[in-house]
């Protein structure tokens, strides 16, 4: 080979491997395009979502009342402004799912979101009447992730979810629990079965999965999706009361649902976080965790013993 | 059927609904119908005052008044936000046929639909112009003591139970007055519950 050919060659392999996401020069979380959209791989595929998504329950349970579908509107603008992507709903949380459907569609915003929701029935031939019903709230043709929520006849539904996979309906399926619930049976199910995603509670004041459910999913490769990470609003509002740590903007943060997010994302085995909220100001402070950088373990640390001596 | 997943379920997760969403639909309730909730009450009124004889007239309004409780409230608006929205209903809609067949048993029996001798058509017409009354309190704001639920009164679940257990009481003898109560006594449970929840 010509010398000049293969230092240009060379060039273009060094220039190749500093784009590629999947490059192992990157680590698991890698910038996006835009300023700083903090996102994390996708184990199985090596996909980037971004770490901060958006929850649906109660939030968006608001009916026919068209002003607060307008509100809610929005919301999931600022949330896709921001850089969002990831929505999670489930047909348990009342007309939710049919409200983002609207929002979505208003925004025109099809191509722009990873859709999650989940199948909540104890039937099982219902879990293919409430998947196609999901299909026709949000205004999809199909579904990034479909997940079994709670565990209901996850036995029967996960089959079910796997042939959705196998034709292209879903790219991945995933098992969700939330209030600390079920974890033996969680962790079972994670040790037999081929999962692409998990799905359960972790925060500043709930860490119960630390040393059980989160390095099981990394040891896996399973992507986890946070739910509560502000403890349904009760944690967040306790410590909106409190002062912020003196040393936050060391760590980036500007207010404590940056600080909680950050905690919580950071985790190596978290891919998600996907706090819910029904106000504009709220979805603003929440994406403010999906720029700037991901915390040291010692940065975390750092800000729960802080949080536990308030 | 995985049962054991079924008892996981605290009142958290049953609490689907924001306060706000909760009083958004009373406030759009209200001012869509509330020509009807206002004729409603007249037509228990005008009946206690004038009708009191004709218990069985009565027990027909209160049919009515539970029908639209449970079409137009429990499945048009709360169903709206809540799950089995349709169940619901047709657990309300059980009261209606309730006092559908205590008129019907008035009519064959009339002694059924009469109160104790001893109580005099005034005392009789006096308490149930109270009960209509009493049943026109915004009972939600009341017990939240939130003033914006000051709203949600008329044709709601604690306006109309009331005014039935009211009713059946006042205009009803034997144990048959005790078929129409349970459903009435556990709506104003399933309110007080979920107003907790709530607030």
């Amino acid at each position: 080979m010509h010398r000049r050919r293969f230092i240009w060659k060379l060039g273009c392999a060094g220039i190749a491997m500093l784009c590629n996401p999947f490059s192992p020069v990157s680590s698991l979380e890698a910038k996006d395009a835009k300023p700083s959209v903090l996102r994390k791989k996708i184990r199985g595929t090596g996909e980037l979502i971004p770490v901060i998504g958006m929850g649906t329950w109660i939030t968006f349970n608001v009916g026919k009342i068209q002003r607060l579908r307008d509100q809610r509107t929005q919301v999931l603008q600022a949330f896709l402004d921001a850089g969002g992507t990831v929505i999670d709903s489930s047909p348990m949380y009342g007309s939710s799912e049919e409200v983002v459907g609207y929002a979505i569609t208003k925004l025109g915003a099809r191509q722009k979101v990873f859709a999650a929701t989940k199948i909540w029935t104890s039937d099982t031939a219902e879990g293919g009447e409430q998947f196609k019903d999901s299909l026709s709230r949000w205004g999809l043709p199909d579904f990034e992730l479909e997940q079994i929520h709670n565990l209901v006849n996850w036995q029967d539904h996960l089959s079910f979810l796997q042939d959705l996979k196998k034709e292209g309906r879903i790219r991945y399926l995933g098992i969700t629990t939330s209030h600390g619930r079920r974890h033996a049976d969680f962790a079972r199910i994670m040790e037999q079965y081929d999962l692409d995603f998990v799905q359960f509670t972790y925060n500043l004041t709930n860490r119960d999965v630390e040393n059980s459910l989160l390095p099981l999913a990394q040891e896996r490769q399973i992507a986890v999706i946070i739910n509560r990470p502000f403890g349904g609003g009760g944690l967040i509002r306790r410590l909106k009361q409190k002062p912020l740590p003196p040393w936050h903007q060391e760590l980036e943060c500007q207010n404590w649902p940056e600080l909680a997010l950050k905690f919580i994302v950071s985790h190596p085995a978290v891919t998600v976080a996907i706090p819910a909220t029904s106000k504009v100001a709220h979805m603003k402070e929440n994406m403010g965790a999906v720029h700037g950088r991901l915390l040291e373990e010692r940065e975390r640390q750092r800000l729960l013993q802080y949080v536990a001596n308030l | 059927m995985n049962w054991k997943t079924l008892f996981d379920y605290r009142l958290d997760d049953v609490m689907m609904v924001s306060p706000e969403v909760y009083e958004a639909l009373h406030q759009s309730y209200l001012q869509q119908y509330v020509l009807i909730q206002w004729c409603f009450w007249l037509l228990l009124l005008v009946q206690v005052i004038w009708l009191v004889r004709y218990p069985t007239v009565l027990q027909l309004s209160l049919a009515l008044l539970w029908a639209w409780l449970a079409y137009q409230y429990v499945y048009q608006t709360l169903g709206q936000v809540i799950l089995a929205g349709g169940l619901l209903a047709g657990i309300v809609a059980i009261q209606s046929c309730i006092h559908l067949l205590l008129a019907l048993a008035g009519r064959l029996r009339p002694r059924l639909l009469r109160s104790e001798q001893k109580r005099s058509v005034k005392l009789r017409t006096g308490l149930g112009i109270g009960i209509v009354v009493a049943g026109l309190a915004p009972w939600q704001a009341i017990v939240t003591g939130q003033y914006s639920l000051s709203l949600s009164y008329g044709l709601g679940v604690l306006p109309t139970a009331i005014v039935t257990i009211g009713f059946v009481h006042l205009f009803c003898k034997g144990w048959y007055r005790w078929l129409a109560v349970p459903l009435p006594v556990l709506s104003i449970l399933a309110v007080l519950i979920l107003l907790f929840g709530l607030y």
